[in-house]
């Protein structure tokens, strides 16, 4: 009986050891390796999901819409689930996303997945989705959802509101106010069981995404309509490369339009050249010709001999003048002019005379007070600094090159600021095309009216505004005019260099920067357009434009007498 | 004093573990199941009190009408059967496995067999149990019933072990099943049964000897050849049960989800209705096989412990009664008792942290199910009532 007795010890023995070992494993388990299996749980039954933030809209002064977002669905084929061809076909031609022998053909030779239509109308969509489902295509055929970003507007924006790409803007206002415009994404935590279908849990964590903010542009759509109506019209009429108005309200340095053309279409910029999406105006760099007078005559106020300088009479009657071995020409004798003169005819041979007798350093410091060579900083992409010559550089030839324009560079935007310092009683301003950004009914950016610096004393600017303004009444510019307002203006034809070097006698830039009404001004226009074709000078191509754009914007502001605008 | 708690500890114990049961499935099946299993608990105490009232002595006598209606009952539900396999007969109300019952008909008739027969056994003594053993065992197979199936065969061994039966007797006889298993290799069970050979040769008769190298010979012979006539998804669910890893999303899918679960409950657990894997359908049969996992990510290692613990002090209790019974037959079925609660509880759970391969079989108590209930109660009504008669 004694081996029986230890026999029965066994059982207990075996029990007592297989228990404990159960424990001891359970032990290990669920509180030594807790974390690993908790982590194993948590990979499998939780599912992140991303949140959409929706892009903000951007809008006009007067909150008309300029861009928006629009639900819809994308289409695309997993051909490698596709049980048949033939029916998959006869379903999407129904809803005539794509032509059945198209669509047949890439069905058959397309080994990978393959867009069908990147975007198609909520209403189609969710009626294909559920067809789709009814025909059981849905492993095969997948309809998601997409956000479409829509610009109503196409061309008459485009360069100025750029476009989206999947990652955010691309060009335009989309790109320069993308981090305000794209808003955050987020996340929410979904369970998931082990048939893949996800549940919403309310202790998950979530991380609601934040929807875009609103932009809204100084631009006025109707003057914007109007500018780049008229610009195509002009550019297509004259033959020319291109061309850029520019439309500030004097008051603040808003940009009240701001069109380029030749243009495209945002809604499917890629159908355009690249070269197009630019915004010419701030971008493009050019010789400015005659309107880049405005300096040495700012510069000549200024001087310490503005007394002789004003009261000296300048003689042009030879028709040229020969400064460091070349001559300089005018376009007609003007004779002997006084200091007003000069920029009323825009006389090359005037401002030349001028220019030996001011120093290179005056007219740098003027050229750099007026902001040229540097960038102005509006909220727009791809702004040009432009070109200056440092005035140790400025041989006398040089200087009064310079001086009436050649040899350096600036932008439209640049020149249109530098005559609103004029407008403005001698104060520059920074142009802005940003008036607010809205989020979630809170303004969290106003722009405003923002003085860079003073350029020179209100007597200077209202004796400069004068000689502007006769340069429309009597001067280059008369075709510029308009009947009861004081225009104040400046035409510029500059020559373009040849590819070798030389100045072109046919080929040239033209342009006009005016403002108006001259004691208070509101608007200020600057036109630029890029070798047209059919006439040779500004006062015959920019100035007919110029007047056409501001009459009409007088008209929509109602500052202009109606009853002088009937006799138009 | 101490006699009367014994019982009433037993008792005790299965009640709190059932209600442990019924809570863990009201929280993996819904109310739906909860409420079945309730009236199964209420029928069940009900089986137990009765029980608790038969003498010994009638189980003894009629052990062998009970092990030769539950054969019929085994190989009636073969036929006429109904579930996903042909495990149970509906009863409208309940589904009777008969395979629960066998465990107890198995105990009861080896028990008849034996308790008179202290250790001269003859070789009928033994090979009518292991006869016995194995028909139940093969037709609880062919419903097919692995679980069930494996568990007529340790618990002869124990009981067995438990009489006295030399170690060297047991294992010739089970040689058989041995060289069926290493049938399946030619290197091994050549291995094997040289060693076999070499082993026995001193220890038996030459014609013991010979029948036994006879049925080794055809034990190791029969596994190839039931092998090679096997169709291709049985052979590839044997080696999923053989080998869980093989097949992620099979047998192992399983096994990686329920020790996940278990994990992942942590000290503490994620409480009451929380689980995720339960309840996110990521665990499979989370009522029945698998609901000791579905209590461990509930209630965290800490209920896992209490489970465990009241299992083996219940385990304790019915050793004791065998221990302590002087009654052969009432001893060999106690130990019998003590066995088939052993065997279930260690393989169900060892399944259910994945030391074991998984065969599914219910945790007696816990699991959802109307027959394993039952059964278990009148398992432990007999155990109680040779308690009592002991203590007489």
């Amino acid at each position: 009986m004694n081996r029986l007795l230890y026999r029965i010890q066994i059982f207990r023995w075996i029990v007592n050891a297989v228990f404990i070992l159960l424990l001891m494993y359970l032990f290990w388990i669920q509180v030594v390796k807790h974390h690993y299996y908790n982590e194993q749980a948590l990979k499998q039954h939780c599912d992140s999901i991303p949140l959409y933030a929706e892009r903000g809209k951007i809008f006009d002064c007067k909150n008309r819409l300029l861009a928006y977002n629009e639900r819809g669905f994308s289409v695309r084929i997993f051909p490698q689930y596709v049980r048949s061809i033939d029916s998959v076909a006869e379903i999407l031609t129904c809803y005539k996303l794509s032509p059945k022998d198209k669509l047949l053909a890439e069905l058959k030779n397309q080994k990978h997945l393959f867009w069908v239509a990147r975007f198609v109308d909520y209403e189609v969509g969710t009626n294909l989705q559920k067809d789709l489902m009814k025909y059981k295509f849905d492993n095969s055929v997948v309809v998601r959802e997409a956000i479409k970003r829509i610009y109503p507007y196409g061309p008459v924006l485009g360069s100025i509101i750029g476009f989206t790409g999947i990652e955010g803007g691309l060009a335009g206002i989309e790109f320069s106010c993308d981090q305000y415009l794209k808003g955050k994404s987020g996340w929410e935590i979904l369970q998931k069981d082990a048939l893949g279908n996800k549940y919403r849990w309310p202790s998950y964590r979530i991380c609601k995404s934040i929807n875009g903010s609103d932009v809204v542009l100084t631009i006025d759509l109707d003057i914007q309509q109007i500018a780049y109506q008229l610009l195509k019209k002009y550019v297509d009429n004259l033959q020319a490369i291109k061309g850029s108005v520019i439309v500030l309200n004097c008051e603040d340095g808003a940009v009240l339009a701001l069109a380029d053309y030749p243009d495209f279409d945002p809604n499917s910029p890629y159908l355009f050249p690249q070269d197009y999406w630019k915004i010419t105006a701030i971008t493009d760099e050019f010789e400015p010709g005659s309107v880049y007078k405005l300096i040495i005559c700012a510069t000549a106020l200024q001087s310490e001999q503005m007394d002789l300088l004003l009261s000296q009479k300048y003689n042009t009657s030879s028709g040229y003048i020969t400064i460091g071995g070349k001559k300089i020409k005018d376009v007609h004798n003007n004779g002997i002019l006084n200091f007003e003169d000069i920029f009323i005819k825009s006389s090359n041979i005037g401002v030349s005379l001028l220019t030996l007798q001011i120093t290179p350093d005056e007219f740098y410091q003027m050229e750099k007070k007026f902001g040229f060579g540097t960038r102005l900083g509006i909220e727009l992409p791809g702004e040009a600094k432009g070109f200056i010559d440092r005035p140790e550089k400025l041989t006398p030839l040089r200087f009064a090159n310079n001086a009436f324009g050649q040899g350096i560079r600036t932008t439209l935007l640049q020149l249109a600021s530098a005559y609103l310092a004029i407008a403005n009683d001698g104060v520059l301003l920074k142009p802005y095309i940003v008036k607010s950004i809205v989020n979630n009914n809170k303004i969290i950016y106003y722009g405003k009216k923002e003085i860079i610096r003073r350029v020179l004393s209100e007597k200077q600017s209202k004796m400069i505004k004068t000689i502007l303004s006769k340069v429309v009444q009597e001067g280059t510019g008369r075709q510029a005019a308009i009947p009861g307002y004081e225009v104040c203006g400046k035409t510029g034809t500059a020559q373009k260099l040849e590819p070798n070097g030389k100045y072109s006698n046919s080929k040239s830039i033209m342009s006009f920067i005016g403002f108006f009404p001259k004691d208070d001004p509101k608007f200020l226009i600057a036109i630029m357009l890029d070798e047209p074709q059919k006439l040779r000078f500004a006062g015959e191509t920019v100035c007919p434009l110029f007047k056409e754009l501001a009459l009409k914007i007088l008209y929509l502001n109602t500052h202009y007498p109606t009853n002088l605008l009937t006799n138009l | 004093m101490s006699k009367l708690n014994n019982s009433r500890i037993i008792i005790g114990v299965v009640i709190i573990l059932n209600i442990i049961g019924l809570v863990t499935i009201y929280s993996a099946g819904g109310s739906n199941y909860f409420f079945r299993e309730l009236i199964w608990t209420i029928l069940g105490i009900g089986i137990l009190l009765a029980t608790v009232k038969i003498p010994v002595r009638l189980w003894e006598n009629f052990s062998i009408h009970i092990f030769i209606l539950t054969f019929l009952l085994l190989v009636l539900v073969l036929i006429v059967g109904g579930g996903p396999a042909n495990r149970w007969f509906d009863l409208g109300f309940f589904n009777f496995q008969p395979s629960e019952l066998a465990k107890v008909a198995i105990i009861l008739f080896i028990a008849q067999r034996w308790a008179y027969k202290k250790i001269a056994f003859n070789m009928k003594d033994l090979l009518i149990p292991i006869v016995a053993a194995l028909s139940y065992a093969l037709l609880v197979l062919l419903e097919p019933d692995m679980g069930t199936g494996l568990i007529f065969l340790p618990v002869l061994a124990g009981m067995m072990f438990w009489h006295g039966i030399s170690m060297f007797q047991i294992f010739l006889l089970f040689s058989p099943i041995f060289s069926f298993i290493f049938g399946f290799s030619i290197y091994l069970w050549i291995g094997y049964f040289v060693g076999f050979a070499i082993i026995t040769y001193r220890k038996t008769t030459v014609v013991s000897w010979l029948i036994a190298l006879m049925t080794n010979i055809l034990a190791g012979l029969s596994s190839p050849i039931i092998w090679a006539n096997l169709k291709e998804y049985q052979k590839a669910r044997i080696i999923g049960f053989l080998s869980p890893w093989l097949d992620p999303k099979g047998m192992s899918w399983n096994l990686i989800q329920s020790q996940i679960a278990v994990g992942s409950g942590r000290i503490f657990g994620k409480g009451f209705l929380s689980g995720t894997q339960k309840k996110l359908a990521f665990l499979p049969n989370r009522e029945t096989d698998f609901i000791f996992s579905t209590l461990s990510e509930e209630f965290g290692f800490v209920g896992a412990i209490l489970t465990l613990t009241l299992y083996f002090f219940l385990l304790y209790q019915i050793y004791k009664i065998a221990q302590k019974t002087q009654n052969e037959f009432a001893r060999l079925v106690a130990i019998g008792i003590f066995l088939v609660f052993s065997y279930q509880i260690i393989v169900n759970i060892g399944m259910v942290l994945g030391l074991l391969p998984i065969t599914g079989i219910a945790l007696p108590f816990l699991s959802y199910g109307g027959s394993s209930l039952i059964v278990s109660y009148l398992m432990i009504g007999l155990a109680i009532r040779i308690y009592k008669e002991n203590q007489l």
